[in-house]
């Protein structure tokens, strides 16, 4: 039941304007001396108090929302909630205006004027389903399924599965993201490769185990690349702050003196871009010291395994010992290794390494007639070799000392771990980066122990039979679904005896997709989340090669913000026939692209079961509703609904579309997975469901590798070797056949993917760039979730304009001064934003995170804009080759750019007091029902 | 009895939510502030630097500048609590206390013309609930309450404190003001900025 | 800090009005200028009650001067100059009316003596409201001296200037111009001495181009060839008004809280 509230807030408050004495008095004094406006205090009812979770970004912190006669009043943390502890952040707590923002809209909207004008007429919801239907099924029919598309935004944003399945559900395989390849993707996948499990990402609530307060064993922490006290504000932030305050020590790789390199106890200030070059210096330093775990290097990693110099694989057992029986089934090769008990070559079959018969040399070379072969170790070590610490200094401008006291920090623990961020995945090195990050925590054994990021919670992670990985979609769910790739961990006999028992044509179709994704010969680690590769996307609708996308369904947010280099996007809108958006507001791709707009729920109008805070689950709840808005899965929903009832049957996939219909299928759903009967009793009870909690003692699990499973052999990882593979076959089998998400069928093959962490240059260097001398990167700042909250005065008042953080002897070279407007370009554009001088980055480093600006077409303003050119890094980042080879990741990170004086664009808003038209204006909305 | 917040800078992270729930709790217009984050630092030259955020609000003084020059009375502190506020029935806006105030933390209000600043929100404590600021913060590193009681909380944070930590805002005459920054050496060296 | 003009031009004016009494005082002892006595307290009391307006509109809401007057015995720097706005709009008005109905000069000389003491305090209370420790640039009492000297050189110069209009005669201009080029002289030491005080702070512009080479120097040279040239008192007067403004201008720009931690935060400050 929603707790009440004795004192209403908004009676108190006015009675302590009335009576600055009555406040003084409640000071110390219970509040049943404060005298209210009687007339006033009637005339509110109740507050209620009730539960329910922040969505303002990825996190979603628990927290609880006051309401009265239907209006939330105030927002503030769950002290409940196992890691916030009672957080809330500014972007949570600037819900109150968002929800209730003149911004919002409340009806379905079609345009009225030209693409890049600001008039709408609203429109009723059958209006705005048909015209959808109408466009889809029209256009498809004409041109094809592969005319229609779909986008969606990234972290934090609600719609993942909808709009992966939307396509399907309409046989198109194109669908993107502005985050996926730029975003998570990489670093989840490669852990997924190398590790058969959860990565180490710890905004995308994968690392979780340094913030364990029941076992609470983490005593070194490498941020690499992260900054939780920003990008995780409320959450991790005030995890780390914890897990700093109980002494553990931390290392942070950034090219910006973030609020976690200011608190750490080794900052390494990395030149953007050349993370690659860092860790290879890590490499070589382990290697080198013999600081490595030896034990689990040599049976729990496949360094030891020789490698064949012609395929690049692993050699197998059965390949140079042609009459070898290995001991272990089908679905665990043995394969080769040098023995230093014997001093030859020897067949290395998998065994919990106290029974293993081999004691297997990590670095070697054999010659083996006449072919020489290395140890996969042999091979990490010579890639290394040029990596000292002075040339690593030289290359990524970080001096040796520091480097050498951040390694010694993390080796001398007895158990540490690498947390990564997200900025490799913006950079050529998204592979290569969490490759690296990966293999240093398993050449020192921080694999599956109490307190290091490489763990995995919960009974479902006590293996019991040995481990497989799924792929395609989470958890493979598309390759259980359709019957498409191969489940990793099974031998071919298995796999082939499991796809064969999927209907086949679904099998096909579903297939095609596959193959026929634009992008998708040359970068196939996309495959792991369904998605296009974004450039090739734009260049299809430009060029109409191989196929021109037609009717664009997004899903979220401003693409025009989030996409790297935005313009060359706004340049093939014209192409696009007919553009379908949904947001809780018009953004500047609202104001370019979209013919037709679906209004939204804010988050406390949507019911929703999300994150998980370490073992608790919590509610989303439907605090509020006003308008005719609907929950983000709907729209699509019903649209797909009138498709079919035009068409009589959906031309794609069956299931095709995953998500809710209607809004008693959300509630359901969420009621579902809060294990209670159904929305009513959930609402009735609350209490007796939120938070849903897995008892620590189930919860935190560790050596799973280690336990024997129903072979008789340790359970090992879901790997093919059962073993981590720090040297990534699987990337190499993916490059020549698409295995294992085209299996059966093989893709067409590119260039071999790298399997271990090899340097990159980036592509526009500063080293020798004189036209541009400085290199650009970002990374979040706390006042805005992507896009979003830029119409959040609160917000804006604080942070008006991007801070383009430049350090003060460059400043002075080009006659800066703090605060002062410059103007910033790449190769690709220029825009504006406000300098701010700070010896926290290199001299040769710019910084500044994405912006645009909702003001700009305010009705104010007398020359009205998208706002979206004015301060957008993204009008400077870069989407051509050269791009990530496993994921085809374009540089939103680290390029160059020069900075001049500049002038503060006539149509940005940057006094507080000009934040006035963004206040909430809605309060007085009435609360509404559920649409559909 | 001397109620006011104790700041952690261990562990703040300079992210400005405190002053959001501040503005939203206590209804502050656009442009006013009750309490404010400021960046001391970077300090030094790249990379050897270091860096902490002073979370700054009214400092609870004993001998407060703020009362002493206010021609109403409208200013005042609570001897029996410590905590000083404005009767604004009594403010007539003349703005002398805000020139007074050592730390600059008063402020404006120009829509119904008196000066305003942090009250350590009574309308929460009150009924046992934390100030705003306090509740939400992002990294636990406010605390609210009666320094002389040694079970509040903000006692105890000072209590758990080493000597070397514990720091006031610098006091120009003998403004004593009470609220406490602990900031350990190992973070950074607390600046006198004067 | 930005400057506050309904306080300028307070301070500015009820300097003036106080000065203009004492020299009307001084006139008094001196026994001169009686052609522009009256003149002269009919605009000190102008000078007074228009500064005092003046400064309502500095509050919250104008109606607030009634709070203040009703806590006037706080004794805080406002209601200090309350009060002595209040004293020397009364002794200015006694004297007016006791000069119009011709009372004993006896009397009437006691009197304009008490005025010349009030009228100097005024000067100096209008500055010394401001000398508070979390202003650095404000806490000295050579602030407030200065204050006084400013309202004295204006007051003096403003008097000389009536007693040239109503063509008085010269050697009894001369006496008292004798004093008005004290009042400057002093605004000299003072001003300079604020300036060594506070470490040269204060805007060069507005400080040292218009307080001291026009707002002192200038009127010093002006006043000091008064006798060749009576009409320069017009430009005397001018040149220290241009200076007590500036002085005052000075001030608030040089006004800066002791950490002004809000206004720091507010342009993305770092300290
Ligand atoms: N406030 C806020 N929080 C967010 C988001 C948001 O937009 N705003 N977005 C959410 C999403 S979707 C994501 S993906 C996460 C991301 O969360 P994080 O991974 O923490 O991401 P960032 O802060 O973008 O980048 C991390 C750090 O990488 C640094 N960096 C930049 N270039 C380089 C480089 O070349 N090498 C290295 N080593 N470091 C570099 C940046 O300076 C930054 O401090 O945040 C989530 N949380
Ligand atoms: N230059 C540069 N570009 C970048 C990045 C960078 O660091 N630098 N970061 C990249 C990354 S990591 C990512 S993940 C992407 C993010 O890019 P996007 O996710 O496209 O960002 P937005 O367009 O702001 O919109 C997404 C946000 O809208 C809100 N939202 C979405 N759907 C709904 C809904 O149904 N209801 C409501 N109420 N709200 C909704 C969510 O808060 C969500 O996070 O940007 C990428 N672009
Ligand atoms: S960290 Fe994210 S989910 Fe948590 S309070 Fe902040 S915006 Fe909300
Ligand atoms: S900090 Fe300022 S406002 Fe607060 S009591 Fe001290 S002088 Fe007064
Ligand atoms: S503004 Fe109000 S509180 Fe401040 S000194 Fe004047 S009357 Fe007192
Ligand atoms: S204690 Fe209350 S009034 Fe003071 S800063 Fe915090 S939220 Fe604002
Ligand atoms: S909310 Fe907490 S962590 Fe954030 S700035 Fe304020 S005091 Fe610091
Ligand atoms: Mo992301």
């Amino acid at each position: 039941m929603p707790e009440t509230v004795q004192l209403t807030r908004r009676s108190f408050i006015k009675a302590s304007a009335l009576a600055g004495a009555a406040a003084a008095i409640g000071a110390s004094m219970s509040g049943s001396l404060v005298e209210t406006d009687a007339a006033y205090a009637d005339s509110a009812t109740e507050t209620k108090k009730v539960h329910t979770s922040c969505h303002g970004c990825i996190q979603v912190c628990p927290a609880y929302a006051y309401i009265e006669n239907g209006v939330v009043t105030k927002l503030e943390g769950d002290p409940d909630a196992p890691t916030s502890k009672g957080s809330l952040c500014m972007k949570g707590l600037n819900q109150l205006h968002t929800m209730y923002s003149p911004r919002r809209i409340l009806h379905p909207l079609k345009r009225a004027g030209e693409r890049g004008t600001n008039d709408w007429e609203v429109i009723s919801w059958d209006e705005a389903i048909s015209l959808a239907a109408d466009q889809i099924t029209s256009t498809i029919d004409k041109y094809g399924s592969y005319s229609f598309f779909a986008s969606v935004g990234g972290g934090g944003s609600y719609s993942f599965m909808e709009a992966m399945t939307l396509p399907m559900a309409l046989n198109s395989p194109t669908v993107f993201e502005p985050g996926c390849a730029q975003c998570y993707l990489p670093r989840y996948a490669m852990a997924k490769f190398v590790y058969g499990a959860n990565d180490q990402s710890i905004a995308d609530n994968a690392v979780i185990e340094p913030f364990n307060e029941y076992t609470n064993k983490t005593e070194m922490l490498v941020l690499w690349a992260a900054q939780p006290s920003v990008s995780q504000t409320a959450e991790s932030g005030h995890g780390m702050a914890d897990l700093r305050a109980r002494g553990c020590k931390t290392v942070v790789v950034d090219p910006n003196f973030s609020p976690d390199a200011v608190k750490a106890d080794v900052w390494l200030p990395v030149r953007p871009g050349t993370d690659t070059g860092l860790l290879l210096s890590w490499f070589r330093y382990i290697f080198e010291n013999k600081l490595y775990d030896e034990k689990f290097t040599k049976y729990w990693t496949n360094l030891p395994f020789l490698i064949d110099p012609d395929t690049k694989l692993p050699v197998e057992a059965a390949e140079l010992f042609p009459s070898y029986v290995s001991p272990t089934p089908e679905n665990t090769p043995a394969y080769v290794c040098y023995d230093l008990r014997t001093n030859s070559v020897q067949p290395f079959p998998f065994s919990a390494p106290d029974s293993s018969p081999v004691d297997p040399d990590i670095f070697t070379t054999q010659t083996i007639d006449g072919k020489t072969y290395k140890s996969a170790g042999q091979i990490y070590k010579e890639q290394a070799e040029p990596w000292t610490l002075e040339h690593a200094e030289e290359v990524c401008w970080v001096p040796a000392d520091r480097i050498e006291a951040a390694v010694k920090l993390y080796t001398d623990a007895d158990v540490a771990g690498i947390a990564n961020g997200v900025a490799s995945d913006m950079t050529e090195s998204a592979s290569q980066v969490p490759l690296g990050c990966l293999g240093l925590d398993m050449v020192m054994g921080y694999v599956n122990k109490p307190g290091c990021t490489l763990t995995q919670r919960d009974l479902s992670s006590v293996p019991t039979v040995r481990p497989v990985a799924h792929y395609n979609g989470f958890d493979g769910m598309f390759s259980d679904i359709y019957g498409v790739g191969a489940v990793v961990g099974m031998s071919p006999a298995e796999n082939e005896a499991r796809i064969k028992a999927f209907p086949p044509d679904r099998q096909a179709q579903y297939n095609k997709l596959l193959v026929d994704r634009l992008g998708m010969k040359e970068h196939k680690g996309l495959y792991a989340w369904c998605h296009s590769h974004i450039p090739t996307v734009r260049e299809a609708i430009a060029t109409g090669e191989p196929f021109k996308p037609r009717v664009w369904f997004d899903m979220s947010g401003n693409k025009l913000a989030m996409l790297g280099n935005a313009k060359s996007w706004y340049e093939v809108f014209p192409e696009v026939d007919f553009i379908i958006g949904q947001y809780p507001m018009l953004t500047s791709f609202h104001i370019e692209a979209a013919d037709l707009v679906f209004p939204l729920r804010e988050w406390l109008e949507e019911p929703m079961v999300n994150m998980t805070q370490q073992n608790t689950t919590w509610l989303q709840n439907e605090c509020t509703h006003i308008g005719e808005t609907v929950s983000h899965s709907i729209p699509a929903g019903q649209v797909l609904d009138k498709c079919e009832e035009i068409w009589g049957k959906l031309p794609g996939l069956a299931p095709g579309y995953l998500g809710d219909h209607t809004e008693a299928d959300v509630k359901q759903g969420v009621a579902d997975s809060l294990k209670a009967a159904s929305w009513d009793e959930l609402m009735a009870n609350t209490d007796k469901y939120v938070p849903l909690v897995v008892p620590p003692k189930d919860f935190y699990q560790y050596y799973q590798h280690e336990v024997v499973v129903s072979d008789g052999l340790p359970a090992g990882f879901g790997t093919e070797s059962r073993k981590c593979e720090p040297y990534c076959t699987l990337l190499l089998k993916m490059a020549r056949t698409g295995y294992p998400f085209c299996y059966p069928v093989a893709q067409e093959a590119c260039d071999d993917y790298s399997p271990i962490c090899e340097f990159i240059e980036p592509a526009e260097s500063p080293v020798g760039d004189s036209e541009y001398p400085l290199v650009l990167t970002s990374g979040r700042v706390p006042y805005f979730h992507h896009g979003t909250m830029r119409h959040a005065a609160f917000a804006r008042e604080l942070y008006p304009a991007p801070d383009v953080r430049i350090n003060p002897a460059t400043a002075e070279e080009l006659g800066i001064e703090h605060m002062e407007w410059v103007k910033v370009s790449s190769r690709r554009g220029d825009i504006s934003g406000r300098a701010y001088l700070t010896e926290g980055v290199n001299p040769g480093v710019v910084w500044m995170e994405r912006f645009w600006n909702p003001e700009c077409f305010d009705e104010s303003q007398t020359h009205k804009t998208a706002g979206w050119r004015e301060c957008n890094v993204n009008i400077l980042t870069k989407n051509d080759a050269p791009f990530n080879e496993v994921f085809g990741s374009y540089t939103n990170r680290g390029f160059t750019v020069k900075v001049e004086k500049g002038a503060r664009p006539d149509n940005i808003w940057i006094e507080p007091k000009e934040f006035e038209p963004f206040l909430p204006t809605l309060r007085s909305e009435p609360t509404t029902k559920d649409v559909f | 009895m001397r109620n006011c917040l104790v700041i952690d800078l261990d562990r703040c992270s300079g992210c400005d939510t405190c002053v959001v729930a501040c503005k939203h709790e206590n209804n502050v217009d656009l442009g006013n502030y009750w309490n404010q984050v400021v960046a001391v630092g970077p300090s030094g030259t790249f990379p050897d630097i270091e860096q902490y955020w002073i979370p700054a609000q009214c400092q609870q003084c004993e001998n407060p500048q703020c009362v002493h020059v206010c021609p109403t009375g409208a200013s005042y502190r609570d001897s029996k609590t410590g905590v000083v506020l404005i009767d604004k029935s009594k403010c007539i806006g003349c703005q002398y206390c805000m020139m007074a105030c050592p730390y600059g933390v008063r402020t404006y209000n120009e829509t119904s013309h008196v000066v305003e600043k942090c009250t350590l929100c009574p309308q929460l404590t009150a009924n046992d609930e934390l100030p705003a600021c306090v509740h939400n913060c992002c990294t636990g590193a406010r605390f609210y309450g009666d320094i002389d009681d040694p079970t509040s909380d903000a006692a105890k944070a000072i209590a758990a404190a080493s000597a070397d930590s514990i720091h006031h805002l610098p006091d120009p005459g003998d403004s004593k003001p009470v609220t406490v920054y602990i900031l350990s050496p190992k973070v950074a060296a607390w600046k006198e900025l004067v | 800090m930005a400057i506050q003009w309904p306080l300028l031009v307070f301070g500015l004016l009820a300097g003036c009005g106080g000065g203009m009494l004492a020299f009307i005082g001084l006139s008094e002892i001196f026994g001169v200028a009686k052609g522009s006595r009256l003149i002269a307290v009919i605009i000190a009391l102008v000078l007074l009650v228009v500064g005092g307006c003046a400064s309502v509109l500095h509050l919250g809401q104008p109606a607030n001067i009634m709070a203040a007057a009703a806590n006037i015995f706080s004794f805080s720097g406002i209601s200090v100059e309350l009060i002595f706005l209040g004293i020397n709009v009364i002794v200015a008005l006694v004297y007016l009316v006791m000069r119009k109905r011709e009372s004993s000069e006896g009397s009437i000389k006691v009197v304009a003596i008490i005025g010349m003491v009030t009228g100097i305090c005024m000067a100096f209370v209008v500055g010394n409201g401001y000398v508070m420790e979390s202003q650095r640039n404000w806490n000295t009492v050579a602030l407030p001296l200065s204050y006084l000297a400013s309202g004295l050189a204006m007051g003096g110069t403003l008097f000389v200037a009536l007693m040239v209009g109503k063509k008085e005669d010269v050697a009894e201009v001369k006496r008292m111009n004798v004093w008005a080029l004290a009042a400057l002289v002093l605004q000299a030491v003072m001003f300079l001495a604020y300036a060594v005080l506070t470490g040269f702070v204060l805007d060069v512009l507005v400080f040292w181009g218009c307080a001291i080479v026009i707002g002192t120097a200038a009127a010093i040279v002006c006043t000091a060839m008064v006798s060749k040239n009576p009409n320069l008192a017009y430009g005397a007067v001018a040149c220290s008004v241009v200076g007590g403004i500036a002085l005052r201008a000075a001030m608030w720009l040089a006004g800066s809280g002791f950490l002004a931690l809000f206004a720091v935060a507010a342009v993305r400050g770092v300290l």
